[in-house]
Parts: C-alpha cells; sequence; structure tokens
C-alpha cells in the first residue's frame, strides 16, 4: 500500500470513527431527537473541556 | 492520538470533512426543531474538535507556535460555547469568526489550517 495513503488511513480512521459514531444507534436504526440532542451535549462538552485543558496548560494563551 | 504529518493529514481531515457534509441531511427520525437544531450543530462541533485536536496535535510536536494554536482554541471554544447556547444566527457568527480567524493567523499557519478552514466553512454553509 502507498505509505502515504497509510498514514492517512492510520490517522484519521479512530477521528472518522468517533465522528460517525453518534449519528446510529447500536442496531443501526437513525437516532432520535433525545439522541442527536445528546450527543451535540457530549460533543461539545468534549470540545470545551479540551480547549481549557490546553488554555490551563498555556495560561499567557488565555486572553 | 497517532500524530500524522503535513499533506497526509490535511488530505485525511478533508475526506473527514467531506464526509461530515454529504452526511448533512437530517435524519428522518429527527423532528423536533431542538432536535435539527442539534443535529446541525453537533455536525459543526465536531468538524471544530478535528481541528482544534489537528492544532493542539502540531503544537504538542512543535510544528505550531503557542500563539497559533492559542488563536485556534480560543476561536473553537467561543464557537462551541455560541452553539451550546442554541442562537439561531449560529452560521452566521461562526462564518463570520472564521473570517476573522483567518486574518488573525500567521502566514504559516494559514499555509497548514486554510483546508480545515475552507472546509468548516463549508460545513456550515452546506446545513
Amino acid at each position: 500500500m502507498n505509505p502515504a495513503i497509510a498514514n492517512v488511513i492510520i490517522g484519521v480512521v479512530p477521528e472518522l470513527l468517533q465522528f460517525i459514531r453518534g449519528f446510529h444507534a447500536a442496531n443501526g436504526t437513525l437516532p432520535t431527537d433525545d439522541q442527536v440532542i445528546a450527543n451535540f451535549k457530549v460533543d461539545s462538552a468534549r470540545v470545551i473541556a479540551v480547549s481549557d485543558a490546553w488554555l490551563a496548560a498555556h495560561p499567557e494563551q488565555n486572553k | 492520538m497517532i500524530y500524522v504529518s503535513g499533506k497526509s493529514r490535511n488530505i485525511g481531515i478533508a475526506i473527514i470533512l467531506a464526509l461530515a457534509i454529504a452526511c448533512a441531511s437530517i435524519p428522518a427520525t429527527v423532528t423536533t426543531p431542538a432536535g435539527q437544531y442539534a443535529f446541525k450543530a453537533d455536525q459543526v462541533v465536531s468538524a471544530l474538535g478535528v481541528f482544534q485536536d489537528a492544532a493542539i496535535a502540531a503544537n504538542t510536536n512543535k510544528l505550531l507556535s503557542d500563539n497559533d494554536t492559542g488563536i485556534i482554541v480560543r476561536f473553537v471554544k467561543a464557537e462551541a460555547l455560541v452553539l451550546q447556547q442554541g442562537n439561531s444566527g449560529y452560521k452566521v457568527q461562526v462564518s463570520t469568526a472564521l473570517t476573522q480567524l483567518n486574518t488573525d493567523l500567521s502566514a504559516a499557519a494559514k499555509t497548514k489550517y486554510g483546508t480545515y478552514i475552507s472546509l468548516i466553512q463549508a460545513v456550515v454553509g452546506g446545513l
């Protein structure tokens, strides 16, 4: 396999899987309103937590 | 997370976000205004998260300055908070902030992350 392609697959598959995980229930059916709302809350909280962690480690950037 | 360098990483992110755009249709099972908003907002916040993760990974590997990383992290946090508020004007807010981000970043960061900015604009515009 082309090393560049392998590099891409290794680097992005985990993130791709994480990105699409919230779109379907375990049995493969489409999500409900409550599920998408819950997914959004989890995803947005995670993003903000990552931001806060990095900013806490770099207080000079916490403007 | 495994660090993937430069062009390969950008190609991979372009694939992820292109799929995000392709998956932008709201499922028929999501019928309430709150659910439909959450679906769209989750797509944007997920793309923002991918962008932030890439910037932080590059910063960890000394490939992106603390200053540029801080600009990206503060931008992502601010827009994630906007999305959490449930404001129907989020598209304009996020698009405006992306334009400002493109101005604030160094030339080197813009070269590295221009693809992410363009694709996030496309995700927002496609919703």
